[in-house]
């Protein structure tokens, strides 16, 4: 599902900052602002639309159970594949 | 289709030289927070240089018969002595995450054998009771870990098949920005270890091996990388690469923020 329907990124916090300087491209930066903007603490999961709007913010933290965890994020990203926006990360 | 299991049986003893650099950046520097912590992460090989047997290097050998892109699983007992050449203690059996030892045969020539390989270690650098522990409760909190965990080493053996001299022998930290976690008795950061390499005295290395049959060093790597790895599946682009496929093919960013690499044992 991933490699099919999303473009897939691992950012490093420490790398933000510089990904943010509009020296790596005004996109790359509004990109890894919006990323840094709503980090949560401490590993976070974000789907972006192409013009980098909020579509899926899961933080880590707050994913369920281990025996649940694949299937409910396999929801999460079908769902933000089809545009549908889902924000958890205020429900906590 | 080759047969490496004697080919080192009259190989010569080979000098391992340790080089561990010092930790040069860290996210909260807690590598310097105290005196205790100043010590505790002041490292360096516990022994400098070491001459190994020919045959200790079996351990990086597959028990059968192989061909270039066959992946074989190293005997975590077998390879865990070379890393004691850093530090007394280093153990395969890691507290978090993936666990394990690969190797792949990348390039074959009739003279030559270039086999890469990965190990996922950590090392105690010491150990206290924890306080807070209690009768009954969780047996592996019983103890405290200062900790030093590498995102892995990646390493390569070149054999001459016809002498079974070990040509190269390599075993090295990736001098990636954030390459170690470090844990002290429960507190931890991300830090930098430019260079934590062991490497063999060189010898008689080829410059020009005509390799009758050979993958790249980055197809070998990702080969091992999925045999640790399910997520490794994924196409992970940097976030340049990854906005711009993403502007091109109008498809959602889907971005995961972590302290670490995801794809090794320092995250």
């Amino acid at each position: 599902m991933l490699n099919e329907n999303f473009v897939n990124t691992c950012v490093l916090l420490r790398d933000l900052p510089e990904l943010i300087k509009a020296s790596k491209g005004q996109r790359v930066s509004l990109f890894a602002k919006t990323l840094k903007d709503h980090f949560v603490y401490p590993v976070d999961i974000q789907v972006l639309s192409s013009e980098a709007e909020m579509i899926m913010h899961q933080p880590d933290k707050d994913l369920p159970e281990r025996n649940h965890r694949t299937e409910y994020y396999l929801t999460l990203l079908a769902s933000a594949a089809k545009g549908e926006v889902i924000d958890f990360s205020r429900e906590k | 289709m080759i047969d490496l299991n004697n080919v080192l049986k009259n190989s010569a003893s080979l000098e391992v030289h340790a080089h561990w650099d010092p930790i040069a950046d860290a996210t909260y520097n807690l590598h310097k927070n105290s005196p205790e912590n100043t010590e505790l992460f002041d490292l360096s090989p516990n022994e400098p240089v070491r001459e190994y047997k020919g045959e200790v290097f079996n351990a990086f050998l597959p028990s059968s018969s192989v061909t270039v892109g066959d992946i074989w699983e190293l005997n975590l007992d077998s390879v865990i002595p070379f890393l004691s050449q850093f530090h007394p203690g280093a153990k395969g059996k890691l507290r978090h995450g993936q666990e394990g030892a690969f190797a792949c045969l990348r390039a074959l020539s009739p003279d030559y054998a270039d086999i890469i390989f990965r190990i996922h270690a950590e090392f105690t650098l010491a150990t206290r009771p924890n306080p807070d522990w209690k009768q009954g409760s969780d047996r592996r909190r019983q103890v405290d870990e200062a900790r030093f965990i590498p995102s892995q080493y990646a390493g390569r053996l070149l054999i001459n098949l016809k002498t079974g001299v070990i040509c190269d022998f390599s075993l090295a930290l990736p001098p990636r920005n954030s390459n170690v976690d470090i844990n002290d008795f429960g507190y931890a950061d991300m830090v930098f270890v430019p260079r934590m390499e062991l490497l063999a005295t060189p010898t008689q290395t080829p410059d020009d091996i005509k390799w009758r049959d050979v993958m790249t060093p980055e197809e070998a790597r990702k080969a091992l990388e999925l045999k640790l790895y399910k997520f490794a599946e994924i196409n992970w682009l940097p976030l340049e690469a990854a906005v711009a496929e993403s502007e091109k093919t109008q498809r959602p960013l889907h971005a995961v923020l972590t302290w670490g690499p995801l794809i090794d044992e320092s995250c």
